[in-house]
């Protein structure tokens, strides 16, 4: 019997089964509580993550994303207020559909296409991860510094409002990644005699305050009355409509597979343009915004391809191109694994067990996402003071138990304070998270490259790989310079994608 | 009124200063390389200082270009701000609180706390969902993760 059981979890994972339904069950509630974005979802989970097995770990934050791409699109549907950005697409067909009294179907074809996504996503990932991971095994210092100097290249796309508050949050995180020990000489740096600052500042800490605690205490801030009246009984697509909703759907995987590669592109812009894409291919271009359930299919499939695509960037490179994937960047560090060019050489298993968990959390988002319809709205119309109550114990329970430590709190507290701050004054947060995790990286390196090459930049343009990355970033900084002044130039009053700071 | 780049980009000048002050005081080891401890710091504090003067001059321009007074930007956000703050001050006492009495009553006088402060109203009900609350974080943190919490001075 013994041997039998540990076959089949050896065999079939079963070991993963687990965390990919805890990690759906957990991201579809998330995801449908309007402010819980994807990545404060994922980020309440982390602090959990430190007990569990890497593997395990990884496929609950992974899970918890593409759930939270789904949970998001309940109450855009039910109450018109997109859980998630992403979701806001849905909010346009799929609210007049609750309207006419298909507030079932609407859910219905979201799950569907959402399941249909996450597969797609899947199968990018899988496909693309390694050819890319292999390509970067040849990286030497100068090329990893000019990675983290792409990495960071990022910001410009990120900045949406403005660009330099983009750098100036992340010149912000790049301070904070240089507390503790320098990675040169061994020295400590910015430590004022805190012992428990020697070993730096952890991006767990910082992460959980920006993201989690800051929103906490933006909801605390503001009276929000939002319920759900009825409580409506998912229903599938029929045949016929399952055969006219391929076009958007694949018209969704398209944009989620190009838009989830590009880091910082992210779901949100995934959805809108397949949006867009699949009102002007459509063969009924008037039902759009009065309830077209092809203006569900489009945005719901693309979000949740985006949820597998954009581990791609994470995973070859170790650039997180969004917050979620920034939380998920966590969740490897507190491993101690470093995603990037050696992750698929040293940690293959851990990769291997993603794309499984992930295959199964695709499979347990469409039962998991009928039988958790009745607890999202339960939770949505429960009463804020008690559930945000809660979320704060968690948060402060958690991260004390990430290394037994106030000192760890009082810090997520300061992040939390800061995170509230840059809300307010309208800073972008990711940047700061590709700082913090950047930082060590980029200075190290940078100083390693100029030991060897006995202080002579040219190393940077002599190394090939260097040469390529650095001028990819300068490509991508120009890139999204240029499609900036276009849209400043052609900038027309009524823009329909706002993103907030926060994601 | 300053208008919110404003706030922002002087917060950076300030930042921005401050880091600098503490990069030109950082020792530096015999053994370290040309750039230093301190090198990096140097360079990014000066970005930051930069970067500040410029979203304060964006802000300025932008302030006489549009003639919009900052002030309606700031509407009601003195009592946000109150409220936030009032949060972050019970987080702070939890700290304290369970470094004396220990995790369990310390959790449930902050989710009692934190509701009532959300809008809760202070009933056996809320009493009894803080008590409930506290108990199944315990079960989880203790006895499902065997995470040693605080046990506070008396036990």
């Amino acid at each position: 019997m013994d041997s039998i059981l540990t076959y089949l979890t050896e065999s079939i994972h079963l070991y993963l089964i687990l965390p990919a339904l805890l990690g759906v069950a957990w991201g579809i509630v998330g995801g449908a509580l309007p402010g819980i974005s994807p990545s404060i979802t994922m980020a309440l989970l982390l602090p959990f993550t430190y007990v569990l097995e890497p593997s395990m770990a990884i496929v609950l934050l992974a899970s918890t994303y593409i759930g939270a791409e789904y949970g998001g699109s309940i109450p855009a549907i039910l109450i018109r207020t997109p859980g998630t950005n992403a979701a806001a697409a849905s909010v346009i067909d799929g609210y007049e559909m609750n309207l006419q009294g298909k507030a079932g179907l609407a859910l219905g074809i979201s799950l569907y296409s959402g399941v249909i996504g996450s597969f797609v996503g899947l199968l990018f990932l899988v496909l693309l991860s390694q050819p890319l991971a292999e390509m970067a095994l040849a990286f030497t210092p100068p090329a990893y510094f000019a990675l983290g100097v792409l990495g960071l290249s990022v910001i410009v796309s990120l900045s949406e409002e403005s660009l330099v508050k983009g750098l100036i949050a992340a010149l912000f995180g790049l301070m904070i990644a240089t507390i503790g020990t320098d990675p040169v000489s061994g020295i400590s740096r910015f430590t004022f005699g805190v012992s428990e600052l020697l070993s730096g500042i952890q991006p767990i800490l910082i992460m959980v305050g920006l993201f989690a605690l800051s929103e906490l205490l933006r909801q605390a801030s503001i009276i929000e009355d939002l319920r759900v009246k009825a409580t409506p009984r998912i229903r599938f697509p029929d045949n016929k409509l399952r055969k006219r909703l391929i076009l958007p759907q694949s018209i969704g995987a398209l944009f989620g597979g190009f838009e989830g590669v590009i880091p910082g592109a992210g779901g949100t812009i995934a959805s809108f343009m397949s949006y867009n894409e699949a009102r002007r291919w459509s063969k009924a271009k008037d039902e759009f915004g009065k309830g077209s359930p092809e203006g569900i299919a489009a945005p719901e499939t693309a979000n949740n391809t985006v949820a597998g695509t954009s581990l791609i960037p994470l995973l070859s490179f170790g650039i997180p191109g969004s917050n979620s994937t920034a939380i998920l960047l966590g969740g490897f560090l507190v491993h101690g694994l470093i995603p990037g060019p050696m992750l698929f050489a040293r940690s293959g298993d851990v990769i291997s067990d993603l794309y499984t968990g992930l295959f199964f959390a695709a499979i347990a988002l469409f039962f998991i996402g009928i039988a958790m319809m009745p607890v999202c709205i339960w939770l949505v119309n429960k009463p804020r003071p008690y559930l945000n109550a809660f979320i704060l114990a968690l948060i402060m329970s958690g991260i004390y138990s990430i290394n037994n430590s106030l000192f760890d709190l009082s810090v997520m507290l300061v992040a939390g304070v800061i995170g509230y701050l840059m809300r307010l004054l309208k800073f972008p947060f990711l940047p700061t998270i590709l700082g913090l995790v950047l930082g060590f990286m980029i200075e190290s390196n940078f100083r390693r490259s100029l030991l060897l090459s006995g202080d002579d930049f040219s190393i940077f343009i002599n190394d090939r790989i260097s040469l390529v990355l650095l001028s990819i970033a300068v490509v991508f900084i120009f890139g999204s310079l240029g499609r900036r002044l276009i849209r400043s130039l052609s900038a027309r009053p009524g823009k329909i994608i706002t993103d907030s700071p926060a994601e | 009124m300053f208008s919110r780049d404003f706030v922002g980009g002087l917060i950076a000048i300030l930042l921005g200063s401050l880091y600098l002050v503490f990069a030109f005081r950082q020792r530096v080891s015999a053994l370290a390389d040309t750039v230093g401890p301190a090198g990096m710091p140097k360079v990014l504090g000066f970005l930051m200082l930069g970067l500040g003067v410029i979203l304060c001059i964006q802000s300025a321009v932008h302030a006489m270009q549009t003639n919009a007074p900052g002030r309606y930007e700031w509407q009601g956000e003195g009592k946000r701000l109150l409220r936030a703050l009032g949060l972050v001050c019970l987080a702070v006492s939890y700290l304290v609180l369970v470094a004396i009495l220990g995790y369990v009553p310390a959790i449930t006088i902050l989710l009692a706390l934190v509701a009532v402060y959300l809008g809760a109203q202070p009933t056996w009900r809320l009493a009894f969902i803080a008590g409930g609350g506290a108990i199944i974080l315990w079960a989880i943190f203790v006895l499902l993760l065997d995470v040693p919490m605080p046990t506070g001075i008396f036990w």
